[in-house]
């Protein structure tokens, strides 16, 4: 069964709601319900929502009214029950109503507690907790007000005779909708406290997930980070209190034009550091921000809620470090920059050569990206170049390193002269080189089946002793094309 | 306003001159390049810890091919070792493990891609900073990241090498720059050598065998390193047998 807490912030008479401040009196609060809830909702300037289960084992829900109490700065009214109206009601009354002290938890209309109520049932003063399956009755003697229903509708129904929420609880939901559509039946459900549950924690098994749920559309990225901070510190609580470390974080914005977007957030390596994960998330968040038309550091549409879900964990690294090497290196430290870069530049920017066999020579140069460095990566330094250092995978020192190719990223188009059907100088933008020699040609095609080509390549050593690869391919007409592909070093 | 390129070009040809000019390295540790013939020439027998290495020459000097012996020896001695390709002009099957498969899990090499050229010094400002890694080399390429493209090639500019300087002395770590780095404590120049006929076979640019490559470091003190020639019919050379006359070759200077 849900249970949902409201909090309400008690505000100066001069600004009842809080307006005008940011953050909100509700955002500033949205830390500190962080460590009582993993979900939480700002639902006004000065009204937040919580989720309330999950108190059972920890004093119940007087513990978590008192523990939301102990965490806020300010003055607030603490109400939970069943449903969203009959919470809000509650926090109401509760601030209006303050206390005098702790007083007994009331029993239930069947003679048992509430669930959560744990070994404590001494309620804090300004804490009103309506029982489950009490929502209707805790309701209906409080005036039409606490329903929360639009200004319009609420002044319509005060007009026809309605004063309490019993009064329209009594009534047939087929003569309200007779009399004022739509609305009369959501307010006639609001009545009888038949509003589904607000809170949907995930199933038994699911990932470990915080989430806030922000009032207005939030364009800003600065805004979002400042709510994240505490979303992080209560996933990593719980995610590092069951002895794991986040591999995957998934941070995901509702928008307010509906629909969601998700940006994956990937450390080099498993790790619980709030500080890294942050800077991880800012940056996809800035990323999001510069991909869209919204303007520097805006998001391209206005976000509703936020999220942060833990989705795959791992287990904590442990090496074992070398007690006589003079240095080593800290494999945390070298996976920190590598996720930094990997955050601002994207996943692919960090890399390990993967090469396939395939004809085309751009195919055959493939990257796959990878993380940080694993535990036994990185090893002991500080040996001298006379020192005893092992040899090196059983290559001799003495055996000529083979040239290396430097292919481009995209062929380059050049002016190739020939002569006698061989090239014999090449023009490539920074002068005309006269050719030494010339080898090939070398004729590769295929991909007939998706991106066909064509290419004749020479090797060609240039008089002042560049090797380089050129290619040419036939163009319409019968004409060829002729294009730079890389150099050997 | 004198260009920056100019002056740093001044500076050099005056170490050239004068080599007591040039910042002395400090006595901190060396490691290995992997190449002994290099080694050799080098002060105090291998490239230092701690400081920028300036490793410049034309196309198709062979620099990449002694980068990648470096690298090699430093991935075979357990170290992490992470580059900074800016032209993104890598060719992947020629940085795979040390017995030519691709590694899996442990990873010694990070190759680092950035999308603009722009972004290759900051990379290389947080690799250096984690102190994560024993050898950070920044690949300049074409574009020059934090700077113009001197005479002598891309470059870095003063301000960015002073900082990459700094974070390699207190990272302790080899930091290889492929362009011209002003406060490099060591220039490596190299430039191709002429090709000649092998053991009276005529010698060609692409026929199996090497081609010679000078090296050369402040204090007129240079080597010529023999690399050999791409094969035919591959983009790569693999697993080919030295000429027994080349093996002979080496060592002369």
């Amino acid at each position: 069964m849900a249970r949902i807490a409201s909090i309400r912030i008690a505000r100066p008479p001069g600004d009842p709601a809080g307006r005008g401040e940011e953050p909100s009196p509700a955002h500033r609060l949205v830390a500190a319900l962080l460590e009582a809830s993993p979900r939480v909702m700002v639902a006004a300037p000065d009204l937040c929502r919580a989720d309330a289960r999950g108190w059972g084992r920890r004093g119940g829900e007087a513990a978590f009214a008192r523990a939301v109490h102990a965490a806020a700065a300010v003055r607030v009214g603490v109400g939970i029950a069943d449903v969203r109206v009959a919470a809000d009601a509650a926090a109401a009354v509760a601030l209006r109503e303050g206390g005098a002290g702790d007083v007994p938890l009331p029993p239930t209309s069947a003679g048992s507690t509430p669930p959560d109520a744990g070994s404590s049932r001494i309620v804090p003063p300004r804490t009103r907790i309506v029982p489950p399956g009490e929502a209707r009755s805790f309701l209906a003697p409080l005036p039409l007000e606490v329903l929360g229903l639009p200004g319009p509708m609420e002044e319509t129904l005060r007009t026809a005779g309605f004063r309490t929420v019993r009064d329209l609880a009594a009534r047939e939901r087929v003569e309200l909708e007779a009399r004022f559509g739509l609305e009369g039946i959501r307010a006639h459900r609001r009545a009888l406290a038949e509003e589904e549950g607000l809170f949907r924690p995930p199933p038994p098994g699911e990932p470990p997930e915080a989430s806030v749920e922000l009032g207005d559309g939030v364009r800003e990225v600065e805004p979002l980070l400042f709510v994240l901070g505490p979303l992080l510190d209560r996933l990593c609580g719980e995610v590092g209190g069951a002895g794991w470390h986040i591999r995957r974080l998934v941070l995901r914005l509702g928008l307010e034009e509906g629909g969601r977007r998700e940006i994956a957030v990937r450390p080099a390596r498993p790790t619980l550091r709030r500080d890294l994960l942050h800077e991880l998330c800012r940056a996809g968040l800035e990323r999001s921000a510069a991909s869209g038309a919204g303007g520097e550091g805006r998001l391209p549409a206005p976000v509703t809620a936020l999220s942060l879900r833990a989705d795959e964990r791992a287990v904590p690294e442990v090496r074992q470090e070398d007690l006589f090497a003079s240095r080593s290196r800290d494999p945390a430290a070298a996976s920190a920059a590598i996720s930094r870069i990997r955050a601002r530049l994207g996943e692919d920017a960090v890399v390990a050569p993967a090469p396939r066999p395939h004809h085309r020579p751009e195919r055959r140069s493939r990257w796959r990206a990878i993380g940080g460095p694993g535990g036994g990566a990185a090893g002991a330094e500080g040996r001298g170049a006379d020192g005893a250092a092992p040899p090196p995978d059983g290559a001799s020192q003495d055996e000529p390193p083979p040239g290396i190719l430097r292919l481009l990223p995209a062929p380059r188009p050049v002016e190739v002269r020939c002569e006698a059907g061989r090239p014999a100088a090449v023009h490539d933008g920074e002068g005309l080189h006269e050719l030494a020699a010339a080898e090939g040609p070398e004729r590769l095609s295929g991909d007939w089946w998706d991106d066909p080509y064509r290419r004749e390549y020479y090797r060609v050593c240039t008089a002042r002793g560049e090797l380089l690869w050129i290619f040419r391919e036939p163009r319409a007409g019968g004409a060829w094309r002729w294009w730079l592909h890389g150099w050997w070093d | 306003m004198p260009d920056p390129a100019v002056l740093h070009e001044l500076e050099r040809r005056l170490e050239e001159i004068d080599p007591s000019r040039a910042r002395p390295p400090s006595a901190g540790p060396t490691v290995s390049t992997g190449i002994a013939l290099l080694d050799g020439i080098l002060p105090r027998g291998g490239l230092p810890r701690g400081e920028p290495v300036e490793w410049l020459g034309p196309r198709s000097c062979g620099k990449t091919a002694l980068l990648r012996a470096l690298v090699r020896r430093r991935r075979a001695e357990g170290e992490p070792v992470a580059l900074v390709d800016a032209g993104r002009t890598l060719f992947a099957p020629d940085w795979v493990g040390p017995e030519g498969e691709e590694e899996v899990g442990e990873e010694t090499l990070w190759v680092v891609r950035p999308p603009s050229g722009e972004e290759a010094a900051w990379c290389a400002d947080l690799l250096l900073r984690s102190g994560g890694f024993g050898t950070v080399a920044l690949l300049l390429g074409d574009e020059a990241p934090g700077g113009g493209r001197g005479r002598a090639g891309p470059g870095l500019r003063r301000s960015v090498a002073v900082r990459l300087q700094r974070l390699a002395e207190e990272a302790g770590a080899v930091f290889v720059v492929e362009g011209v780095s002003p406060l490099a404590a060591l220039r490596l120049r190299f430039r191709p050598g002429r090709l000649e006929p092998l053991g009276g076979v005529p010698f060609g640019p692409f026929l199996p065998g090497v081609r010679p490559v000078w090296v050369r470091v402040g204090g007129g003190r240079r080597a010529e390193v023999p690399v050999l020639c791409p094969e035919p019919g591959e983009g790569r050379p693999r697993n080919r047998r030295v000429p027994a006359a080349a093996r002979d070759r080496k060592g002369r200077r």
